[in-house]
Protein backbone atom coordinates (compact mmCIF):
# COMPACT_ATOMS: atom_id res chain seq x y z
CA UNK A 1 0.00 0.00 0.00
CA UNK A 2 1.28 3.02 -0.88
CA UNK A 3 0.95 7.20 0.53
CA UNK A 4 -0.73 7.82 -2.76
CA UNK A 5 -2.82 4.77 -2.49
CA UNK A 6 -4.11 5.44 1.40
CA UNK A 7 -4.82 9.19 0.32
CA UNK A 8 -7.12 7.83 -2.28
CA UNK A 9 -8.61 5.39 -0.14
CA UNK A 10 -8.90 7.25 2.81
CA UNK A 11 -10.84 10.12 1.17
CA UNK A 12 -13.44 6.69 -0.04
CA UNK A 13 -13.46 5.32 3.47
CA UNK A 14 -14.52 8.43 4.93
CA UNK A 15 -17.21 8.80 2.28
CA UNK A 16 -18.66 5.65 2.92
CA UNK A 17 -18.27 4.94 6.24
CA UNK A 18 -21.30 2.84 7.21
CA UNK A 19 -24.14 5.65 8.63
CA UNK A 20 -24.62 5.69 12.71
CA UNK A 21 -27.12 5.14 15.14
CA UNK A 22 -27.84 8.98 15.31
CA UNK A 23 -27.47 9.23 11.49
CA UNK A 24 -30.39 6.54 11.27
CA UNK A 25 -32.33 8.30 13.26
CA UNK A 26 -31.95 11.70 11.80
CA UNK A 27 -32.89 9.82 8.61
CA UNK A 28 -35.60 8.48 10.05
CA UNK A 29 -37.06 12.24 11.27
CA UNK A 30 -36.32 13.69 7.81
CA UNK A 31 -33.40 15.59 9.16
CA UNK A 32 -30.42 13.87 6.99
CA UNK A 33 -29.27 15.85 4.33
CA UNK A 34 -27.09 16.02 1.02
CA UNK A 35 -24.38 13.97 0.57
CA UNK A 36 -25.07 12.03 3.73
CA UNK A 37 -28.60 11.42 3.31
CA UNK A 38 -27.34 9.94 -0.23
CA UNK A 39 -24.43 7.86 1.06
CA UNK A 40 -27.40 6.46 3.65
CA UNK A 41 -29.35 5.59 1.66
CA UNK A 42 -27.27 3.26 -0.66
CA UNK A 43 -25.63 1.89 2.63
CA UNK A 44 -29.60 0.97 3.75
CA UNK A 45 -29.76 -0.36 -0.18
CA UNK A 46 -26.87 -3.12 0.89
CA UNK A 47 -27.18 -3.34 4.26
CA UNK A 48 -30.43 -5.11 5.60
CA UNK A 49 -29.38 -4.75 9.10
CA UNK A 50 -29.37 -0.93 8.67
CA UNK A 51 -32.90 -1.48 7.30
CA UNK A 52 -34.19 -3.08 10.39
CA UNK A 53 -32.94 -0.32 12.24
CA UNK A 54 -34.44 2.04 10.41
CA UNK A 55 -37.72 0.17 10.38
CA UNK A 56 -37.76 0.06 13.97
CA UNK A 57 -36.74 3.59 14.50
CA UNK A 58 -39.31 4.25 12.52
CA UNK A 59 -42.17 2.43 14.48
CA UNK A 60 -40.83 3.76 17.27
CA UNK A 61 -41.39 7.18 16.36
CA UNK A 62 -44.97 6.58 14.99
CA UNK A 63 -45.92 5.28 18.26
CA UNK A 64 -44.48 8.01 20.22
CA UNK A 65 -46.51 10.72 18.16
CA UNK A 66 -49.50 9.36 18.64
CA UNK A 67 -48.87 9.27 22.14
CA UNK A 68 -48.05 12.32 21.96
CA UNK A 69 -51.26 13.41 20.39
CA UNK A 70 -53.46 11.64 22.69
CA UNK A 71 -52.16 12.97 25.36
CA UNK A 72 -52.58 16.77 24.31
CA UNK A 73 -55.64 15.77 23.55
CA UNK A 74 -56.50 15.37 27.34
CA UNK A 75 -58.36 18.00 29.31
CA UNK A 76 -58.00 18.64 33.01
CA UNK A 77 -59.92 21.93 33.44
CA UNK A 78 -63.28 20.56 33.31
CA UNK A 79 -62.25 17.99 36.42
CA UNK A 80 -60.45 20.66 38.42
CA UNK A 81 -63.34 23.00 37.80
CA UNK A 82 -66.16 20.49 38.68
CA UNK A 83 -63.82 19.88 42.06
CA UNK A 84 -63.57 23.22 43.22
CA UNK A 85 -67.65 23.81 42.53
CA UNK A 86 -67.94 20.95 45.15
CA UNK A 87 -66.05 22.49 47.67
CA UNK A 88 -68.11 24.02 50.27
CA UNK A 89 -65.55 24.27 53.27
CA UNK A 90 -65.54 27.53 55.50
CA UNK A 91 -61.86 28.21 54.46
CA UNK A 92 -63.14 28.65 50.78
CA UNK A 93 -66.60 30.21 51.21
CA UNK A 94 -64.32 32.98 53.70
CA UNK A 95 -61.89 33.86 51.11
CA UNK A 96 -64.02 33.72 48.19
CA UNK A 97 -67.09 35.60 49.69
CA UNK A 98 -66.03 39.15 49.55
CA UNK A 99 -62.76 39.27 47.55
CA UNK A 100 -61.23 42.69 48.37
CA UNK A 101 -60.89 45.09 45.40
CA UNK A 102 -57.02 45.41 44.04
CA UNK A 103 -56.72 49.24 44.53
CA UNK A 104 -58.53 49.41 47.89
CA UNK A 105 -55.72 50.31 50.32
CA UNK A 106 -54.84 47.31 52.79
CA UNK A 107 -55.78 47.60 56.07
CA UNK A 108 -54.63 44.76 58.87
CA UNK A 109 -55.59 46.06 62.40
CA UNK A 110 -53.75 43.09 64.10
CA UNK A 111 -50.52 43.75 62.38
CA UNK A 112 -51.05 48.42 63.67
CA UNK A 113 -47.43 49.11 65.01
CA UNK A 114 -47.44 51.30 68.28
CA UNK A 115 -44.91 52.83 69.86
CA UNK A 116 -43.27 51.12 73.24
CA UNK A 117 -43.43 54.56 75.38
CA UNK A 118 -45.00 55.44 78.41
CA UNK A 119 -47.19 57.98 77.83
CA UNK A 120 -46.03 60.80 79.41
CA UNK A 121 -43.04 60.82 77.13
CA UNK A 122 -44.60 60.23 74.14
CA UNK A 123 -44.23 64.33 72.94
CA UNK A 124 -40.69 64.44 74.02
CA UNK A 125 -39.54 61.34 72.79
CA UNK A 126 -41.86 62.03 69.50
CA UNK A 127 -39.69 64.98 69.38
CA UNK A 128 -36.45 63.01 69.78
CA UNK A 129 -34.16 61.66 67.04
CA UNK A 130 -31.18 59.65 67.63
CA UNK A 131 -29.02 62.57 67.21
CA UNK A 132 -30.50 64.37 70.03
CA UNK A 133 -30.20 61.22 72.34
CA UNK A 134 -26.61 61.90 71.79
CA UNK A 135 -26.53 65.08 72.58
CA UNK A 136 -28.69 64.41 75.72
CA UNK A 137 -25.84 61.74 77.14
CA UNK A 138 -22.62 64.33 75.89
CA UNK A 139 -24.54 67.39 77.94
CA UNK A 140 -25.02 65.10 80.94
CA UNK A 141 -21.36 64.23 80.79
CA UNK A 142 -20.72 67.78 80.49
CA UNK A 143 -22.90 68.95 83.51
CA UNK A 144 -20.85 66.34 85.58
CA UNK A 145 -17.47 66.96 84.44
CA UNK A 146 -18.68 71.11 85.67
CA UNK A 147 -20.12 69.82 88.79
CA UNK A 148 -16.72 67.85 89.35
CA UNK A 149 -14.69 70.86 88.51
CA UNK A 150 -17.15 72.98 90.87
CA UNK A 151 -16.10 70.48 93.41
CA UNK A 152 -12.72 70.36 92.57
CA UNK A 153 -12.36 73.96 93.40
CA UNK A 154 -14.48 74.27 96.60
CA UNK A 155 -12.76 71.40 98.17
CA UNK A 156 -9.54 73.05 97.26
CA UNK A 157 -9.96 75.73 99.03
CA UNK A 158 -11.11 74.43 101.92
CA UNK A 159 -8.29 72.14 102.12
CA UNK A 160 -5.22 75.01 101.72
CA UNK A 161 -5.89 76.61 105.44
CA UNK A 162 -5.99 73.63 107.59
CA UNK A 163 -4.51 70.31 106.03
CA UNK A 164 -5.00 67.30 108.24
CA UNK A 165 -5.53 63.93 107.15
CA UNK A 166 -8.53 61.92 105.97
CA UNK A 167 -10.63 60.27 108.14
CA UNK A 168 -8.94 61.88 111.67
CA UNK A 169 -11.36 62.19 114.29
CA UNK A 170 -11.62 66.33 114.80
CA UNK A 171 -12.62 66.58 118.82
CA UNK A 172 -15.42 69.66 119.78
CA UNK A 173 -13.62 72.95 120.86
CA UNK A 174 -14.52 74.05 124.04
CA UNK A 175 -13.56 76.56 126.49
CA UNK A 176 -14.18 76.50 130.12
CA UNK A 177 -15.67 79.69 131.87
CA UNK A 178 -15.26 78.73 135.64
CA UNK A 179 -12.68 76.37 137.39
CA UNK A 180 -13.68 72.77 137.01
CA UNK A 181 -14.28 70.91 140.18
CA UNK A 182 -12.47 67.88 139.56
CA UNK A 183 -8.74 68.02 137.86
CA UNK A 184 -9.76 66.77 134.76
CA UNK A 185 -12.62 68.41 133.48
CA UNK A 186 -16.07 66.78 132.31
CA UNK A 187 -17.37 66.98 128.55
CA UNK A 188 -20.40 68.48 130.48
CA UNK A 189 -18.46 71.26 131.74
CA UNK A 190 -16.45 71.70 128.79
CA UNK A 191 -20.33 72.47 126.91
CA UNK A 192 -21.11 74.91 129.53
CA UNK A 193 -17.83 76.39 129.03
CA UNK A 194 -17.95 76.58 125.24
CA UNK A 195 -21.88 77.91 125.30
CA UNK A 196 -20.02 80.55 127.27
CA UNK A 197 -17.43 81.62 124.86
CA UNK A 198 -20.12 81.66 121.95
CA UNK A 199 -21.82 84.86 123.98
CA UNK A 200 -18.40 86.30 124.51
CA UNK A 201 -17.46 86.14 121.00
CA UNK A 202 -15.08 84.53 119.03
CA UNK A 203 -10.99 84.51 119.99
CA UNK A 204 -9.05 83.62 117.16
CA UNK A 205 -6.90 80.81 118.59
CA UNK A 206 -3.20 80.86 118.18
CA UNK A 207 -2.72 77.13 117.53
CA UNK A 208 -5.62 75.36 116.04
CA UNK A 209 -5.94 71.82 116.16
CA UNK A 210 -6.23 69.93 112.88
CA UNK A 211 -7.08 66.69 114.33
CA UNK A 212 -6.66 64.51 117.15
CA UNK A 213 -7.04 61.04 117.81
CA UNK A 214 -7.82 60.27 121.64
CA UNK A 215 -8.13 56.54 121.08
CA UNK A 216 -9.95 55.02 124.21
CA UNK A 217 -9.07 58.26 125.93
CA UNK A 218 -11.41 60.76 126.79
CA UNK A 219 -10.24 63.89 126.00
CA UNK A 220 -11.35 67.62 125.57
CA UNK A 221 -9.87 70.39 124.20
CA UNK A 222 -9.71 73.87 126.06
CA UNK A 223 -9.18 77.14 124.68
CA UNK A 224 -8.00 79.70 127.31
CA UNK A 225 -9.26 82.81 126.66
CA UNK A 226 -6.23 85.50 125.26
CA UNK A 227 -6.43 88.15 128.05
CA UNK A 228 -4.73 85.10 130.04
CA UNK A 229 -2.36 84.10 127.58
CA UNK A 230 1.20 86.25 127.25
CA UNK A 231 -0.08 85.81 123.33
CA UNK A 232 -2.94 87.96 121.83
CA UNK A 233 -4.45 84.41 121.25
CA UNK A 234 -5.98 82.20 122.73
CA UNK A 235 -4.14 78.97 124.05
CA UNK A 236 -4.85 75.31 123.07
CA UNK A 237 -5.06 73.03 126.05
CA UNK A 238 -5.62 68.98 125.16
CA UNK A 239 -6.83 67.21 128.30
CA UNK A 240 -6.79 63.87 128.67
CA UNK A 241 -8.08 61.36 131.30
CA UNK A 242 -5.18 59.31 132.46
CA UNK A 243 -7.00 55.69 133.74
CA UNK A 244 -3.13 54.34 135.11
CA UNK A 245 -3.13 54.24 138.66
CA UNK A 246 -1.13 56.95 140.11
CA UNK A 247 0.82 57.37 136.91
CA UNK A 248 4.02 57.41 139.07
CA UNK A 249 6.54 55.62 137.52
CA UNK B 1 -22.96 70.51 68.06
CA UNK B 2 -20.63 67.74 69.03
CA UNK B 3 -17.88 69.26 69.19
CA UNK B 4 -18.85 72.51 71.00
CA UNK B 5 -19.74 70.34 73.87
CA UNK B 6 -16.50 68.41 73.68
CA UNK B 7 -14.74 71.38 73.92
CA UNK B 8 -16.55 72.13 76.56
CA UNK B 9 -15.59 68.80 78.66
CA UNK B 10 -12.53 69.68 77.85
CA UNK B 11 -12.19 73.60 78.72
CA UNK B 12 -14.33 72.10 82.22
CA UNK B 13 -11.81 69.93 82.86
CA UNK B 14 -8.93 72.41 82.47
CA UNK B 15 -10.66 74.79 84.80
CA UNK B 16 -10.71 72.34 87.44
CA UNK B 17 -6.79 71.68 87.14
CA UNK B 18 -6.12 75.18 86.17
CA UNK B 19 -7.71 76.73 89.30
CA UNK B 20 -7.37 73.70 91.80
CA UNK B 21 -6.30 75.71 94.99
CA UNK B 22 -4.68 72.16 95.85
CA UNK B 23 -2.36 73.05 92.97
CA UNK B 24 -1.09 76.16 94.84
CA UNK B 25 -1.10 74.74 98.23
CA UNK B 26 1.93 71.79 96.52
CA UNK B 27 3.43 74.91 95.32
CA UNK B 28 3.64 76.21 98.20
CA UNK B 29 4.79 72.83 100.28
CA UNK B 30 7.36 72.87 97.79
CA UNK B 31 8.30 76.25 99.12
CA UNK B 32 8.22 74.74 102.54
CA UNK B 33 10.46 71.93 101.98
CA UNK B 34 13.63 74.54 101.94
CA UNK B 35 12.40 75.45 105.83
CA UNK B 36 11.64 72.04 106.83
CA UNK B 37 12.83 72.28 109.99
CA UNK B 38 11.54 73.71 113.34
CA UNK B 39 12.97 74.90 116.70
CA UNK B 40 10.56 73.95 119.23
CA UNK B 41 10.73 74.53 122.83
CA UNK B 42 9.12 71.91 125.09
CA UNK B 43 7.98 72.60 128.94
CA UNK B 44 7.26 69.66 131.05
CA UNK B 45 5.14 70.79 134.17
CA UNK B 46 3.67 69.12 137.24
CA UNK B 47 0.52 70.25 138.72
CA UNK B 48 -0.22 69.46 142.01
CA UNK B 49 -2.43 70.82 144.97
CA UNK B 50 0.08 70.94 147.60
CA UNK B 51 0.32 74.66 147.70
CA UNK B 52 3.69 75.63 147.21
CA UNK B 53 2.26 78.14 143.99
CA UNK B 54 3.44 78.51 140.59
CA UNK B 55 7.58 77.60 140.27
CA UNK B 56 9.26 81.16 139.24
CA UNK B 57 11.44 78.84 136.71
CA UNK B 58 8.27 78.48 134.80
CA UNK B 59 8.37 82.05 133.70
CA UNK B 60 5.28 84.55 133.07
CA UNK B 61 2.57 81.65 131.96
CA UNK B 62 -0.71 83.55 132.96
CA UNK B 63 -2.67 81.10 131.61
CA UNK B 64 -2.09 78.69 134.64
CA UNK B 65 -4.28 80.28 137.09
CA UNK B 66 -7.15 79.95 134.22
CA UNK B 67 -9.43 77.24 133.54
CA UNK B 68 -8.46 74.10 133.08
CA UNK B 69 -4.90 74.63 134.75
CA UNK B 70 -6.54 76.22 137.92
CA UNK B 71 -7.89 72.85 139.08
CA UNK B 72 -4.40 72.76 140.47
CA UNK B 73 -2.92 75.62 142.96
CA UNK B 74 1.19 74.48 142.20
CA UNK B 75 3.26 73.70 139.19
CA UNK B 76 6.66 72.78 139.11
CA UNK B 77 9.00 72.59 136.13
CA UNK B 78 10.45 69.30 135.48
CA UNK B 79 12.08 69.75 132.51
CA UNK B 80 12.59 72.10 129.54
CA UNK B 81 14.15 71.51 126.58
CA UNK B 82 14.74 72.56 122.95
CA UNK B 83 13.71 70.37 120.15
CA UNK B 84 14.68 70.69 116.80
CA UNK B 85 12.24 68.62 114.31
CA UNK B 86 11.33 67.74 110.57
CA UNK B 87 9.60 66.50 108.37
CA UNK B 88 12.20 64.01 108.03
CA UNK B 89 13.10 63.46 111.77
CA UNK B 90 10.63 63.86 114.50
CA UNK B 91 12.02 64.67 117.82
CA UNK B 92 11.17 62.67 120.92
CA UNK B 93 11.05 63.68 124.60
CA UNK B 94 11.35 60.77 127.40
CA UNK B 95 8.64 62.11 129.97
CA UNK B 96 8.88 61.66 133.70
CA UNK B 97 6.46 59.10 133.66
CA UNK B 98 8.79 57.02 131.17
CA UNK B 99 6.38 58.13 128.69
CA UNK B 100 7.88 58.69 125.33
CA UNK B 101 6.56 62.43 123.61
CA UNK B 102 7.06 62.06 119.67
CA UNK B 103 6.71 65.39 118.38
CA UNK B 104 7.18 66.17 114.23
CA UNK B 105 6.59 69.26 111.74
CA UNK B 106 4.31 67.78 109.06
CA UNK B 107 4.01 70.65 106.95
CA UNK B 108 5.19 74.66 106.92
CA UNK B 109 2.12 76.41 105.52
CA UNK B 110 2.96 79.72 103.81
CA UNK B 111 0.48 82.89 104.56
CA UNK B 112 -2.44 83.64 102.84
CA UNK B 113 -2.13 87.29 102.95
CA UNK B 114 0.82 89.56 102.84
CA UNK B 115 1.80 90.29 106.35
CA UNK B 116 0.66 86.98 108.46
CA UNK B 117 2.84 84.53 109.61
CA UNK B 118 3.65 81.34 108.11
CA UNK B 119 2.01 78.32 110.12
CA UNK B 120 3.30 74.88 111.25
CA UNK B 121 1.77 71.65 111.52
CA UNK B 122 3.00 69.79 114.00
CA UNK B 123 1.84 66.53 115.12
CA UNK B 124 2.10 65.04 118.76
CA UNK B 125 1.54 61.93 120.09
CA UNK B 126 2.55 60.13 123.52
CA UNK B 127 3.60 56.17 123.76
CA UNK B 128 3.65 53.88 126.73
CA UNK B 129 6.37 52.13 127.60
CA UNK B 130 5.00 48.97 126.19
CA UNK B 131 4.33 50.40 122.98
CA UNK B 132 0.83 51.45 123.30
CA UNK B 133 -0.38 55.32 122.46
CA UNK B 134 -1.54 57.09 125.39
CA UNK B 135 -2.41 60.02 122.78
CA UNK B 136 -2.32 58.34 119.55
CA UNK B 137 -2.22 61.68 117.20
CA UNK B 138 -2.49 65.44 118.06
CA UNK B 139 -1.91 67.51 115.06
CA UNK B 140 -2.21 71.38 115.18
CA UNK B 141 -1.42 74.36 113.05
CA UNK B 142 -0.04 77.25 114.95
CA UNK B 143 1.99 79.93 114.62
CA UNK B 144 5.63 80.54 115.64
CA UNK B 145 5.56 81.78 119.69
CA UNK B 146 2.08 79.93 120.38
CA UNK B 147 2.23 77.27 122.67
CA UNK B 148 -0.37 74.72 123.41
CA UNK B 149 -0.72 71.98 125.75
CA UNK B 150 -1.31 68.64 126.37
CA UNK B 151 -2.16 67.81 129.85
CA UNK B 152 -4.46 65.09 132.08
CA UNK B 153 -1.40 62.14 132.39
CA UNK B 154 -1.22 61.32 135.89
CA UNK B 155 2.07 62.07 137.67
CA UNK B 156 2.92 61.31 141.61
CA UNK B 157 -0.49 62.53 143.17
CA UNK B 158 -1.17 65.40 140.45
CA UNK B 159 -1.02 65.95 136.52
CA UNK B 160 1.78 66.46 133.88
CA UNK B 161 1.34 69.43 131.63
CA UNK B 162 3.72 69.79 128.79
CA UNK B 163 3.75 73.17 126.84
CA UNK B 164 5.25 72.86 123.05
CA UNK B 165 6.02 76.13 121.29
CA UNK B 166 7.22 76.78 118.01
CA UNK B 167 9.87 79.19 118.52
CA UNK B 168 10.57 82.06 115.91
Amino acid sequence: MTTKMMNGEAHDTRTKRPPTDLELMLYVDGELEGDRLREVRQALSRDSTLRNKVAALSLSAAAVRENAESAVAIDLTDGIMARIAADKSPTRDARDAAPAPLDAPLERKDAEVKPLLRPGLDKAAAKSTPSNDNSRGIFALAAIAVAAAAGLMIWGRMDVGTPHPQGAPVAAVTTPAELPATPAPTTAEAARAADTESQDGDAEPGVAVAAVDFGTKIGTIFYVPAEAATSNHTTTVVWLADDSAGGEQ
Amino acid sequence: MRLPLFALLVAAFGLSLGHDPSVAHAQDAAAAQADASVSMEIVVLHGTNDGTGIDPKIGKMPELAKPPFSSYNSYKLLDRSKQTSSKASPSTLKLPNDRVLKVSLKDVVQPAKKGDSKRYVISASIQKPGGSDFLPLLEVNAKAGETFFVAGQNHKGGVLVIGIKVNP
